[in-house]
């Protein structure tokens, strides 16, 4: 089963490596958007929506806390399933994202099988039979 | 890790068990020999990466290595093993490594701190200045195709 996915990063080189790894992890993606920050996907989200979202915590600009703030008080895009990765793993970080109604929280260093995880957790019937 | 440990050695385990994680899940490197602590090489190049922190424990951290080496793990990173890594993706993937590096030891340092970390500044092929302080130390950890030095300097922790 395809899906859509966006993934926010201000670097190229982790989006990058963030789409290599859903699809080592199994996965099957339809359309994958990217942006560099909250902003930006924002932006691209204005007319269109996706599956699961898959963004960074630190980014220029607006960061990932008040790109999720965003989404839960847009009626269109509450409900997107949204999975944060960052190198913070430290637990008051953690907790206060997911106060917000996060579905993920995945600390760097990661593997493909532990994303693939967080997102058919996140996205249901993804990856049924794929994993 | 107990706090009965001085932060200093808490800082330096944290670095040991934080390195190996991140290079064998984001890079497929496998660090192949026990890390120890050593200084720089006294001669040639190295790519560099730092990333200044602060919040619960304030100081910096400073990945090194040889050109060919940090190419490889851009090139690894990037599933460009084929062609290479062009030296704008070298310059990402190395602050990137800074990054995650910086992140995974601070969360294993202090679980229950809160840190900001800055943007990283990387440079590739210079000289590097032995930081000072009696805080900071290089811990070499050899790899198949050349050594990551990661230094870290920690000038105060809660």
């Amino acid at each position: 089963m395809q899906k859509d996915v966006m993934i926010v990063d201000d670097s190229p080189a982790m989006r990058s490596f963030i789409r290599r790894t859903v699809v080592i992890g199994g996965l099957e993606v339809r359309r994958c958007l990217e942006a560099g920050n909250g902003q930006e996907a924002l932006a691209l989200l204005r007319n269109d929506t996706v599956d699961v979202i898959l963004t960074d915590f630190n980014m220029p600009v607006m960061d990932g806390e008040q790109f999720v703030q965003n989404l839960r008080q847009s009626d269109r895009l509450s409900r997107v399933p949204v999975i944060v990765i960052s190198t913070d793993s430290t637990r008051k970080r953690m907790l206060r994202l997911q106060s917000l109604g996060i579905h993920g929280y995945l600390c760097k260093p990661f593997t493909p099988e532990m994303l693939a995880q967080m997102l058919c957790n996140a996205v249901p019937g993804w990856g049924a039979g794929g994993l | 890790m107990s706090e009965a440990i001085p932060p200093g050695d808490r800082a330096c385990m944290a670095r040991r068990a934080a390195v190996p994680d991140v290079l064998e899940k984001m890079f497929f490197e496998l660090v192949a020999e026990s890390p120890g602590i050593c200084p720089l090489p006294a001669s040639g190049p190295l790519d560099t990466s730092r990333v200044d922190f602060g919040g619960s424990a304030r100081g910096y951290l400073i990945v090194a290595a040889p050109p060919g080496v940090s190419a490889g793990l851009a090139a690894a990173f990037l599933a460009l093993e084929d062609q290479g890594a062009p030296a704008s993706d070298i310059e990402f993937v190395l602050g990137e490594l800074a990054n995650m590096l910086c992140g995974s030891a601070l969360g294993r340092f202090q679980p229950d701190g809160a840190f900001r970390l800055s943007t990283p500044v990387t440079h590739l092929g210079r000289t590097l200045a032995e930081p000072g302080g009696s805080g900071f130390s290089w811990i070499r950890f050899p790899m198949d195709n050349g050594p990551l030095f990661v230094g870290l300097g920690l000038e105060s922790s809660q």
